[in-house]
């Protein structure tokens, strides 16, 4: 995040040329914070970050009762705890602390919320069936936000392949897992998801969520 | 509901492979020459020139994506002893395609004094990807070196063999005798993009003779017709121009763009909502509306669950299976935003027999709009692939009605008082004697709404330090001084009171709404205003009229008033008229008793920014008027969120007018009801639809 945009937004907020009805004092301490946020944020970015996955062992997990996943954005190289905060037809929405939250069918990324550029919507239903043994190709779509707050939505045609049987470790634990790739195409781009599939359960996957976000690791820590 | 279709956010230019670039004159061209070129469909870029003598400070807006608007402000001399304001418009004929180049119009100094008056048609050719080439003809200032008899005389006769040299009314006024009459010149030029990435270099012959500047004056010496510059682009799309002129002289400019369709920042920051909570499936039990105290203690809950999202409740009815909310909304900026936070919460705190939502945005005590959802579509569409087209398809939009009965409301929602002491800077800009005025210093707001839609309001400030108050001239003006006398508003007013009113704001009946404010509204002003507006909720069109009755303000800004008074008011009719165009007439009386007509046109952006011109025309002639021969002006609204990417209602606003005189002069009021309405309502709220369950 650029600063010279927040500064230019305290220098227009000072200079209260027509405003009507605005609290000057409110907007300078809401920039303040903001500005803190950000510089904390990029100093944060700096460090280095903990993997929470090698840091974690199953002992601490046994008390956890909710499903848990582990998430790593790898743009911004940020890890998060997401715990299973609500169903809703199939789709489970997992919260991290922070109030970001992601959404999730069938372990494939469906929303997500509270990052810039949030996955907004997606059509799933061509992945899900052909991670359950349909049909291998078939498109999906997204759809984000663009600058003027309307929704772009996008299309991809894509195509699952098994890679291979392997074993993985999650916190300690192993699973036999089938490496399920996916390869999407469309609009310029392409990218790869991958997925770990132990029986009908994504143990663990890769999902890319938009040019924004970027790619999305997923562990399901407590199933 | 818009989606968005791929690829529809860049702008549509002329197939360059490189972006267009701005020259000396602030608008997309060579140096001093224009090119058949538009910048990226809703760019805004501010351009400072400069070689000795001569400074152009330029602001260019891409109102359509062949249409170029701008404004400049230039200062001549040195010392500086000439400031020139002046507007140009170019306008993209066809883009370039095959072998045939990219054609275009323009007039520079469409609306001023004429120093820059000139015409012109441009071709530009794309060649190899690398290379522009550009040639034209010019008329005026562009016809002025190496001129020859006017080809247009040929088709519209002898008449456009002679440019006037009279000033149309007192300057200010388009001026229409002048368009591509007189002699005319060959212009060109080209430009190369090196191999060096984002460095430019460009080479012109100039049909510019700079007599003014080098005859008259002697600003420099025009040796030679060949400029020549070197341009560097940042990564942000500032750019940093160098340039040799004329064969004489050094001269160097600098840029910054910015697009409203492109956020700062991603425009998609602020917490996660509150996933929806899926009830069991039926039937539900309703015993819970026999608890007596339940209803408040639904109140409560959700109000606590509003604040944790930056809202507010002010009255709920619930009944078994239907729920009203009324709410404040302090941190959204798109009101679907909010509606939508309201929706999820409701399946939280609601029991599961509550089957239909009304939820109801508030400003000013008035329900702005009424958004009837069912919880079972909510439930049902919340991951839907197209979620939120459905869920806007399903809602039902309508008129808010009266607010509710006093029982409804959460104790202790009125009186509500709010408060705050800060900074604040005002600016004031293009006076002769010092183009660049500010003060700093400190301001003290309080509001008391007493019930829903009765507020108490006022501001004072205070100067820390600043030089508004050094403007000595005088106003020259001869007609009443209702606005021109600013310079002593600002010069005796410190403390000043801002304002201090009492409003109130109803429903007189349905799509009918109305405020009544009295007090002292704004620094010149202060008396009795009355409005009445008439705005169905899905509808393209408004009505409204306003009364006031005000007598003129003290200079000292304080509590007092001059003897003189005016009953003003004006007929309004509000047009939405498409692909983010809306129009606004307003027919009426003004401060100096004079009677006429304000046209505005805003081009608004659906993140909130709004970029709009108007002007005023009244029976006050143009010779009484004085320098500008009628009131217009530019205005800007700039939603803080864009550039933070935190949620924030809040927005910036300005007017920019080349001057400031007394015909056509409107009370300054706040509050008026079309600007609380119109973000809540019809194609606005459609627009922004999006946002629902973000």
């Amino acid at each position: 995040m650029r600063l010279f945009p927040l500064a230019l937004a305290g220098a227009l907020f000072l200079a209260a040329c027509s405003s009507t009805g605005e609290k000057p004092e409110t907007e300078l301490s809401f920039l303040t914070s903001t500005i803190k946020a950000r510089l904390a944020a990029r100093k944060q970015a700096g460090g280095q970050p903990v993997n929470p996955l090698k840091q974690l062992t199953r002992a601490q997990l046994a008390k956890v009762r909710t499903r848990l996943m582990i998430a790593n954005l790898e743009k911004t190289h940020a890890w998060a705890a997401l715990s299973l905060s609500a169903r809703n037809r199939g789709y489970e929405t997992y919260f991290a602390v922070d109030r970001k939250s992601v959404t999730l069918k069938d372990g494939i990324l469906t929303e997500t919320r509270g990052l810039a550029g949030d996955m907004m919507e997606s059509g799933i239903s061509g992945i899900a069936a052909a991670l359950r043994g349909g049909p291998r190709t078939y498109s999906r779509s997204y759809a984000w936000l663009n600058g003027e707050d309307h929704l772009r939505r996008e299309s991809y045609d894509c195509k699952v392949t098994p890679v291979a049987s392997e074993t993985i470790e999650i916190v300690q634990s192993r699973y036999q897992t089938r490496h399920m790739r996916e390869i999407c195409s469309g609009n310029d781009r392409q990218f790869t998801n991958d997925y770990w599939l132990s029986g009908r359960e994504i143990m663990k996957s890769r999902q890319w969520a938009g040019r924004d976000i970027g790619y999305v690791g997923f562990w399901l820590v407590v199933p | 509901m818009i989606i968005a279709s791929l690829g529809a956010a860049g702008g549509v230019s002329a197939q360059a492979t490189q972006p267009v670039s701005l020259g000396f004159y602030g608008t997309p061209g060579l140096i001093d020459m224009p090119v058949a070129e538009a910048l990226p469909d809703g760019q805004l870029s501010v351009t400072i020139a400069h070689m000795p003598n001569i400074t152009r400070n330029t602001v260019a807006f891409q109102i359509t994506p062949r249409l170029t608007g701008s404004f400049r402000y230039s200062l001549h001399g040195n010392p500086v002893f000439n400031f020139d304001r002046s507007f140009d418009v170019n306008y993209i004929l066809r883009r370039e395609s095959g072998y045939l180049p990219s054609l275009a119009i323009g007039l520079r100094d469409v609306v001023g004094t004429g120093r820059y008056s000139s015409e012109y048609l441009v071709a530009t050719k794309n060649i190899r990807g690398d290379f522009k080439v550009t040639g034209g003809i010019g008329w005026g200032r562009l016809g002025s070196y190496h001129s020859f008899r006017n080809p247009l005389s040929a088709i519209f006769g002898g008449g456009f063999d002679t440019r006037p040299a009279v000033t149309l009314g007192a300057g200010g006024v388009p001026s229409y005798n002048r368009w591509f009459r007189g002699p005319a010149a060959l212009f060109g030029g080209i430009e190369w993009q090196t191999p060096i990435s984002n460095l430019t270099f460009k080479a012109e012959y100039s049909s510019d003779a700079y007599t003014w500047e080098t005859v008259t004056n002697s600003f420099f010496t025009r040796r030679s017709p060949f400029n020549f510059a070197l341009s560097y682009r940042f990564r942000n799309g500032a750019t940093l121009t160098g340039y040799y002129l004329y064969g004489d002289q050094i001269g160097l400019s600098g840029s910054v763009s910015l697009n409203p369709r492109l956020p700062a920042n991603t425009s998609s920051l602020g917490p996660a909502p509150m996933p929806v909570l899926a009830r069991n499936r039926g039937p539900y039990d309703t015993s819970w509306t026999s608890q007596k105290d339940g209803a408040d203690i639904l109140r409560q809950n959700v109000n606590t669950l509003l604040k944790q999202d930056g809202m507010e409740l002010e009255a709920m009815r619930i009944t078994a299976t239907s729920t009203e909310v009324w709410f404040q909304n302090k941190r959204f900026a798109a009101t679907s935003q909010a509606i939508g936070r309201v929706a999820r919460i409701l399946t939280r705190a609601m029991p599961d027999s509550v089957e239909t939502f009304r939820i109801v945005p508030v400003k000013n005590g008035i329900g702005t709009v009424a958004v009837t959802l069912k919880r079972s579509d909510i439930e049902e569409l919340e991951h839907d692939p197209q979620a939120a087209e459905k869920i806007y398809d399903r809602a039902l939009i309508t008129d808010a009605g009266r607010h509710p009965p006093a029982w409804a409301y959460l104790p202790a929602t009125y009186p509500e008082r709010s408060w705050s002491l800060g900074p604040y800077a005002m600016l004031s800009l293009f006076d002769p004697d010092n183009p660049v005025r500010m003060d700093l210093g400190l301001r003290l707001q309080g509001e008391y709404e007493i019930t829903p839609g009765l507020v108490l309001s006022g501001s004072i400030r205070k100067k820390v330090i600043g030089n508004l108050n050094s403007v000595t001239r005088p106003s020259n003006s001869v007609m009443r001084h209702v606005r021109s006398d600013y310079g002593l508003y600002d010069r005796q007013g410190d403390p000043a009171l801002e304002y201090l009113e009492a409003e109130y704001f109803f429903r007189p009946g349905k799509n009918l709404y109305g405020r009544v404010s009295a007090g002292y509204f704004e620094k010149m002003y202060g008396g009795l205003s009355t409005e009445l507006l008439w705005k169905p909720v899905n509808s393209k069109f408004a009505l409204g009229v306003e009364l006031n009755a005000v007598k003129q303000r003290a200079f000292n800004q304080l509590l007092g008033f001059q003897p003189y008074g005016v009953v003003t008011g004006h007929a309004s009719a509000y047009w939405d008229i498409g692909n983010g165009f809306y129009g606004q007439l307003d027919v009426g009386r003004y401060l100096a008793g004079d009677y006429g007509a304000t046209v505005t046109l805003d081009r608004v952006f659906d993140n909130g920014w709004k970029i709009g011109a108007f002007f005023t025309l009244t029976n006050v002639p143009f010779s009484t008027f004085g320098e500008g021969s009628f009131d217009k002006g530019l205005r800007f609204s700039i939603p803080l969120t864009w550039l933070t990417g935190q949620p924030t209602p809040k927005v910036f606003k300005t007017v920019m007018r080349p001057i400031t005189r007394d015909g056509g002069a409107r009370l300054e009021v706040r509050n008026r009801l079309y600007g609380l309405l119109e973000n809540d309502q019809g194609g606005p709220l459609q627009r922004r639809w999006g946002r629902f369950w973000r």
